[in-house]
C-alpha cells in the first residue's frame, strides 16, 4: 500500500471507458451484465484491501469507481483486474481507457449523473443507472462512507440538472419525438385515443412509448390483422385490419403511421371525412413512414396537424441545440455540487486529528495526575482533576475551531491540518480507509 | 396616508415592471435565478397593490372603482391574482411573460391618470353599484385571461402548423390546454358579464333616466353578444381551433375600447366625474 501524506488530496480513482474512447465492439466486450458485477466489486475489494468500490455498466460505458489511498497502485490493481476478469490485451487497450484521480474523479461522476458525458446528452437513463449502481454495491458490501455519500451527491447533482435546468427537455429520438408531439398538442393522455398505423419495428416502440405514457384507448391498424392483434395483445390495444381505418381515424385524437407502403394510405379527402365524422376536433397525424403514409395536402385542413420526418428531424436538432445551451448551467451545479463534496470530505479528515489531539493531551494529563496523586488526600485529587481538565477543555478550544476552519478551506486548510499533526506531534497517520461515521467533525469534542 | 398612497402608486408600476422583465426572462431564456424570484417577488407586488386600493379606499370612502382609470388598477390586480392563482395550479411560469407585461400596462395606465382627490357622483353611494362593478370587473378580468389564452393558442397553433419547434413551443402549455383555458375563462367572463348588466340595469332603472341610450350600455351588449355568438357557435355549429381564439380576442379588443375610449368618445352617464 502507498503511503500517502495527511495533506494528500482526495484518495478517489476512476478507470473506464465510454463511447468516446472506444468502439462499440469493445465496449460491448467490457460491459459488464448484472450478474457479473457483485462478483466483480467483491474481487476489487479484496484486491485493492478498500471496502469503497462501485461500478457503473452501461451501452456506453464502463467505469469503476474506488477510494484507496494508494491510486497508482490501486490503478494498476484495477486495470490488472480487468484485462483478466475481460480478456483484455492490456498493452493494445491501455490507450482505450481513462483514469482520473481524486477531484477529477468525483467530477467526472458527477458529470456523468448530470447527462453530460451521455452519447444523448441529457439522456434522463444515466441517473436511474447510477442509483442502480449504488444499490448493487450497496447490497454486496462493497461501499463505505465516501463511496455512499459519493453516489448521493452524485445522484442529487443529476436531479438538481435535470430539474433546475433543460439538459434533459425535448425528444431525441423519432419515436419519442412523436409521442412528444402529440403530448404538446393534447397533454394528458388518460382521455385520449391513438392509432399506431404499422405494426412493424417503429410500430411496436411507439405503442410500447403511448403505453408508458398512460395512453387511454390504443387502437393498432395494420394490412395484416394477425400482427395487428399480437402487438395489440403486447401493448393492451385493440387491433383493426386496414378496411377498418375510416373508422379508427373518426374515433383517434391522433395517428402515429409506420408503415412500409408505396403509397399513401390517409389523403385530405379521408382526413376531411374523418373531421366531419369528428367534429372537427383537433387531429394530429405523425408521420413516421418512408414513403409517407399520409398525404401531404393533409397539412391545409382546418385544426388538423400533420408532421413528417423531416419535421420530426427538425425537432430533434433543435431539442439537441437548446441542450447544448444548458451545458454550462449544469457544468455549474456539478461545481457546486463537487465542492460541496469535498468540503464533506475535507471536514472528516479533520475530525480523525481533533480526536486524536484531545486524546493525546487527555492522556498527558492523565499521566500527570496520577504521578502525583499519591500525595493527595481523594477531594482533592478530585478538585485537581476537575481542574485540569476545564484547564484542558480552555486550551482546546481554539485548536479545535482552527482545524474545523481549516477543514472547510481545501489545499491550504489541509496544509494546515497537517502542520497542527506536527506541532502537538501527532505522527500515526489517520486511517486511510474512509474515516468512521462517529468521527464526525461536529461530534468530537 | 396621501404620501402612502402616493408612493405605492408610484411602486406599483416599478416593481410590476421588473417582475414582467423576470417572466420575460423565464419565457425566453429559462433564466433559474428569474425563475425563483418571479413568482415571490409577484407576490410581494400583489399584497402592496391589495394595499393600496385599500388605503385609496380608506381615503377615498368608497370603493376605488369609480373612474375608468381606477377600474384599471383593480383589473390589474385582479389579473395579477389570476395568473398567479394558474401558476401554482398547473406549475409552469411560462405564460406569465404575457399577462404581467398587460398586468403593468394597466396599473402604469392608473397610476400615471387616476386621481384620487377626484370627487364622484353620490350616485355610487348605492350598493348596487358595488355589485355592478364588482362583477363588471370580474367579466373584464376574465375576458382579459381568455383573450390572452387565445393569443397563447394561436401562437402555438401556428408553431406546430409550419414545424417550428422553437420557444413557443418548448414553453408553452398543450395546444387543447390553452383551447380549454380560452374558453373557460370566456365563459366565466360572460356570466360575470350577464350579471354586470341585469345589475346595472335594476340600478340604472332607479336613477338614471333613459338608461338604455348610454353607448357604453350599447357597447357592453355588443361584447356580450360577440361572447354569446362564440359561445353559440362553437356548441352548435361546431368550431374549432383559432376561431374561438381569434373571436376572444375580438371580445377582449371590444371591452378594453368600451372601458377606456367610450367615455371619452361618446357622452355616457358611466362617466362618474363631478
Amino acid at each position: 500500500m502507498t503511503a500517502v501524506t495527511h495533506a494528500d488530496r482526495l484518495a478517489m480513482l476512476v478507470i473506464g471507458t465510454n463511447h468516446r474512447q472506444a468502439s462499440l465492439d469493445f465496449r460491448e466486450k467490457v460491459a459488464f451484465v448484472p450478474d457479473e458485477v457483485p462478483g466483480f466489486l467483491l474481487r476489487a475489494c479484496t484486491a485493492l484491501d478498500s471496502s469503497d468500490v462501485f461500478m457503473l455498466s452501461t451501452c456506453n460505458r464502463t467505469e469503476l469507481y474506488a477510494v484507496h489511498p494508494g491510486l497508482d497502485s490501486a490503478a494498476s490493481r484495477v486495470r490488472d483486474l480487468l484485462v483478466e476478469f475481460k480478456a483484455i490485451d492490456a498493452t493494445r487497450d491501455a490507450q482505450k481507457f481513462y483514469e482520473y484521480h481524486g477531484r477529477n474523479a468525483v467530477e467526472q461522476l458527477f458529470r456523468v449523473a448530470a447527462g453530460v458525458d451521455s452519447q444523448a446528452l441529457g439522456e434522463v437513463q444515466i441517473l436511474q443507472q447510477v442509483k442502480d449502481a449504488y444499490e448493487v454495491s450497496l447490497q454486496a458490501n462493497a461501499l463505505g462512507v465516501v463511496g455512499e455519500r459519493l453516489l448521493a451527491a452524485a445522484i442529487r447533482c443529476g436531479k438538481r440538472a435535470r430539474s433546475e435546468t433543460a439538459i434533459s427537455a425535448g425528444a431525441m429520438s423519432v419515436g419519442f419525438a412523436a409521442v412528444s408531439l402529440a403530448h404538446k398538442v393534447f397533454g394528458d393522455f388518460a382521455p385520449r385515443t391513438a392509432v399506431v398505423l404499422g405494426a412493424g419495428a417503429t410500430g411496436t416502440l411507439v405503442a410500447g412509448h403511448l403505453r408508458e405514457h398512460g395512453i387511454g384507448r390504443l387502437l393498432i391498424v395494420n394490412r395484416t390483422l394477425e400482427r395487428a392483434q399480437r402487438l395489440a395483445a403486447q401493448s393492451g390495444g385493440e387491433a383493426f385490419a386496414l378496411s377498418d381505418l375510416d373508422q379508427a381515424l373518426a374515433a383517434a385524437d391522433f395517428v402515429i403511421s409506420s408503415t412500409a407502403s408505396p403509397h399513401p394510405l390517409i389523403d385530405a379527402g379521408r382526413v376531411r371525412h374523418a373531421m366531419r365524422a369528428r367534429q372537427q376536433r383537433t387531429f394530429l397525424l405523425v408521420d413516421i413512414g418512408v414513403p409517407r403514409d399520409v398525404e401531404p395536402a393533409v397539412r391545409g385542413i382546418d385544426n388538423v396537424f400533420l408532421h413528417d420526418v423531416d419535421g420530426l428531424q427538425i425537432m430533434i436538432q433543435q431539442t439537441l441545440v437548446r441542450r447544448r445551451r444548458e451545458v454550462p448551467q449544469v457544468e455549474r451545479i456539478v461545481s457546486q455540487e463537487v465542492q460541496h463534496f469535498l468540503d464533506w470530505y475535507n471536514g472528516m479528515r479533520a475530525a480523525p486529528v481533533i480526536k486524536e489531539l484531545r486524546g493525546h493531551l487527555e492522556l498527558l494529563r492523565d499521566q500527570e495526575v496520577e504521578r502525583h496523586s499519591s500525595h493527595l488526600a481523594p477531594e482533592q485529587r478530585a478538585a485537581v482533576e476537575q481542574v485540569t481538565r476545564a484547564l484542558l477543555n480552555k486550551m482546546l478550544h481554539r485548536p479545535t475551531h482552527f482545524l474545523r476552519e481549516a477543514s472547510a478551506q481545501g489545499e491550504i486548510g489541509l496544509r494546515r491540518i497537517e502542520v497542527a499533526r506536527e506541532l502537538f506531534g501527532l505522527n500515526e497517520p489517520p486511517p486511510a480507509d474512509a474515516p468512521d461515521p462517529a468521527d464526525d467533525p461536529n461530534g468530537a469534542q | 396616508m396621501h404620501w402612502a398612497i402616493r408612493f405605492a402608486a408610484t411602486m406599483l408600476p416599478i416593481l410590476y415592471g421588473l417582475v414582467g422583465l423576470a417572466y420575460v426572462l423565464i419565457f425566453f431564456r429559462n433564466d433559474p435565478v428569474a425563475r425563483r424570484a418571479a413568482p415571490r417577488a409577484l407576490l410581494v407586488t400583489l399584497s402592496l397593490h391589495v394595499l393600496y386600493l385599500g388605503l385609496l379606499g380608506f381615503e377615498l370612502r368608497r370603493i376605488p372603482i369609480a373612474t375608468s382609470f381606477e377600474s384599471l388598477s383593480a383589473l390589474a390586480l385582479a389579473l395579477g391574482i389570476a395568473y398567479l392563482v394558474q401558476e401554482r395550479r398547473s406549475g409552469t411560469p411560462y405564460t406569465g411573460f404575457v399577462f404581467i407585461p398587460l398586468v403593468w400596462l394597466c396599473q402604469t395606465i392608473s397610476s400615471a391618470f387616476a386621481n384620487s382627490t377626484m370627487a364622484v357622483s353620490p350616485l355610487l353611494q348605492n350598493p348596487l353599484f358595488g355589485l355592478h362593478i364588482a362583477t363588471a370587473l370580474l367579466g373584464y378580468a376574465a375576458f382579459a385571461v381568455s383573450a390572452i389564452f387565445g393569443v397563447l393558442y394561436v401562437l402555438l397553433y401556428h408553431s406546430l402548423k409550419g414545424d417550428r419547434f422553437g420557444i413557443v413551443y418548448e414553453h408553452l402549455p398543450p395546444l387543447e390546454v390553452l383551447g380549454g383555458m380560452n374558453l373557460r375563462a370566456a365563459g366565466f367572463g360572460l356570466v360575470f358579464l350577464t350579471l354586470a348588466i341585469l345589475v346595472g340595469a335594476l340600478w340604472s332603472v332607479q336613477v338614471v333616466p333613459r338608461f338604455w341610450a348610454d353607448p357604453k350600455v350599447w357597447l357592453s351588449l355588443l361584447a356580450w353578444a360577440v361572447y354569446a355568438t362564440c359561445f353559440i357557435f362553437r356548441y352548435v355549429g361546431g368550431w374549432r381551433g383559432t376561431r374561438v381564439a381569434y373571436f376572444t380576442i375580438a371580445g377582449w379588443l371590444l371591452i378594453v375600447f368600451t372601458m377606456l375610449a367610450a367615455n371619452r368618445l361618446f357622452p355616457s352617464f358611466h362617466d362618474f366625474r363631478l
